[in-house]
């Protein structure tokens, strides 16, 4: 737990948790409903603009959960939970949950606004920056110290069309076989003015044929693009599910089968992960999980000795220490203990990512 | 992996019942943790793709991310489009091959390039353009390529259609 909160939010909460649970979970519940969801709400609304109202709830449901969740693991002084500004963390959270959402819904869009963006950076002819009105501008670079009446308008009052037609750009061939630099430089040459950023996504797309395939709206509504995409396998639909409902998908398999499979998957970890995970593996009440392993069968001491990249005698020394705690892990193998966490935090993502995907025997 | 490395029996001197014991305590350890895992995943950020394509990442970062990428093949996809992206730009043309000129300013150069051709190739002009005309154009053209792209290729592909239009 740290020493100081400087976030009058945070340390109004801090010192609640510091008296008794029920003054712990009123000042929770306060900070939560009358700080939290509203900045949720700005973060949500404005990064999923257009998005149905139902979708954009189930959004902000879950970055709330999520939130109460972090806040509580916080306030009982979780060294994993690090949050030094109330509200910057709630921003990140709701843009984590746009962000995810955007990636299940819409792919081919994410990943094409990603492609942009690092060409626009990284390409010395080109340059994104931000307009006047805070929106992004991109553009020839040798554009951007240059003055362009009504270049922050959007195209619907520049009475310029949005998207131009392959031969608006000499193309000789499909815009699919043009390589990415060549077809954006193509389209700003064309619109020979900075364009607002939003609208070289809708460009390139249009003249790629991305359309992400409409999945399963959230909120039960028929979100089609109108052109006849086949929905989605449960597959990427539980890609949109808030990982809150997905929680317990891994379950899939049972028992022996569980451990199995899971110890498997830990075997593959980055050595790492593996010491950031089992030499802290614990249960609850904080008692060491580790040796278990070694009762079930699973496996051995010296196996384990192997996993960890230790002899043998040095985990022998280390055993009735267990579980470490991350200043010492980090101490032995030469880490910071936020590394040690974050290396735990990916161990255990990966594990669940895994398997999430697996499925047990008798389902195929 | 080769999953007959795997021991699955328990040790001999741990009766069934005790085994039993130990693996639903083990599951319901694992099952927090997962769930956890499930609820702590972030959702990339733009700027640790291009740092992890940039190779900026340091050394624990960079780790994390390969483990993430070994378990998520659309993030994969799209880290292997990130860095053929980032090798097409490293050998993407020189900045002159750009040189900047709108729609009409292509015009003109056409009729100035198709000129200064035939001019070359000794063949009179009887009508439409007149050697001043050219002149000044091809001014005004090399004013004008300090500020505004035209692409090189559309000279080379022997065709002014894209000039008109």
């Amino acid at each position: 737990m740290s020493a100081t909160v400087s976030d009058p939010l945070l340390a109004g909460l801090r010192a609640a948790a510091g008296r008794t649970p029920a003054e712990a979970s009123e000042a929770l519940g306060r900070l939560l409903i009358e700080e939290a969801a509203p900045l949720l709400w700005r973060t949500i609304r404005s990064q999923l603009s257009g998005v149905p109202t139902a979708d954009q709830e189930e959004v902000h449901s879950a970055a709330l959960l999520r939130l109460t969740e972090k806040l509580q693991q916080w306030s009982a002084g979780d060294p994993e939970v690090e949050i030094e500004s109330f509200r910057a963390y709630v921003a990140a959270t709701g843009a984590n949950g746009c962000r995810a959402w955007l990636r299940a819904r819409h792919p081919e869009r994410t990943r094409l606004q990603n492609q942009l963006r690092y060409l626009l950076r990284h390409d010395p002819d080109l340059a994104l920056w931000e307009g006047r009105d805070g929106g992004m501008l991109c553009g020839l670079a040798t554009w951007r110290e240059r003055t362009f009446e009504g270049a922050d308008r959007p195209e619907t009052t520049t009475g310029v069309s949005a998207t131009p037609q392959p031969r608006d750009l000499a193309l000789a061939g499909p815009a699919q076989a043009i390589p990415l630099p060549d077809l954006v430089r193509r389209l700003l040459l064309w619109r020979g003015r900075p364009w607002a950023f939003r609208d070289l996504q809708t460009a390139v797309a249009d003249l790629l044929g991305i359309r992400d395939r409409p999945l399963l709206s959230l909120s039960g509504d028929s979100e089609g693009d109108g052109h006849g995409g086949e929905r989605e396998g449960p597959e990427a639909q539980a890609r949109l599910d808030p990982p809150e409902t997905r929680a317990g998908a891994h379950r899939e398999l049972e028992g022996r089968q569980f451990l199995t499979a899971l110890w498997l998957e830990v075997r593959e970890l980055p050595v790492g992960q593996r010491r950031a995970l089992l030499l802290n593996l614990r249960d609850d009440q904080g008692r060491d999980r580790l040796a278990l392993l070694t009762l079930t069968g699973l496996a051995t001491r010296s196996e384990l000795a192997h996993l960890l990249d230790l002899s043998e005698k040095e985990l022998a020394t280390l055993w009735g220490d267990l579980p470490l705690d991350d200043r010492t892990i980090a101490r032995r193998f030469d880490l910071t203990p936020r590394q040690v966490i974050n290396l735990r935090k990916s161990a255990r993502a990966r594990l669940a990512r895994r398997l999430r995907t697996q499925r047990s025997p008798a389902g195929g | 992996m080769n999953r007959s490395n795997l021991r699955s029996l328990p040790t001999p001197q741990t009766s069934p019942a005790e085994v039993a014991l130990v693996e639903a305590e083990l599951t319901a350890v694992f099952d927090g943790l997962l769930a956890r895992g499930e609820r702590d995943e972030e959702s990339p950020t733009y700027e640790l793709l291009e740092a992890a394509v940039d190779g900026t990442l340091d050394p624990v970062e960079a780790e994390r991310f390969t483990s993430r990428l070994a378990g998520d093949p659309a993030l994969q996809r799209e880290f292997d489009e990130l860095l053929a992206l980032r090798d097409q730009v490293q050998r993407s043309p020189a900045t002159d091959r750009f040189a900047p000129r709108t729609r009409l300013e292509r015009r003109w150069l056409g009729f100035a390039a198709a000129a200064v051709l035939l001019a070359a190739l000794g063949i009179e002009f009887r009508q439409g353009l007149h050697q001043p005309d050219l002149d000044s154009a091809s001014v005004a053209g090399a004013t004008q390529r300090q500020v505004e792209p035209v692409f090189a290729d559309s000279f080379e592909g022997g065709t002014t259609a894209s000039w008109s239009n």
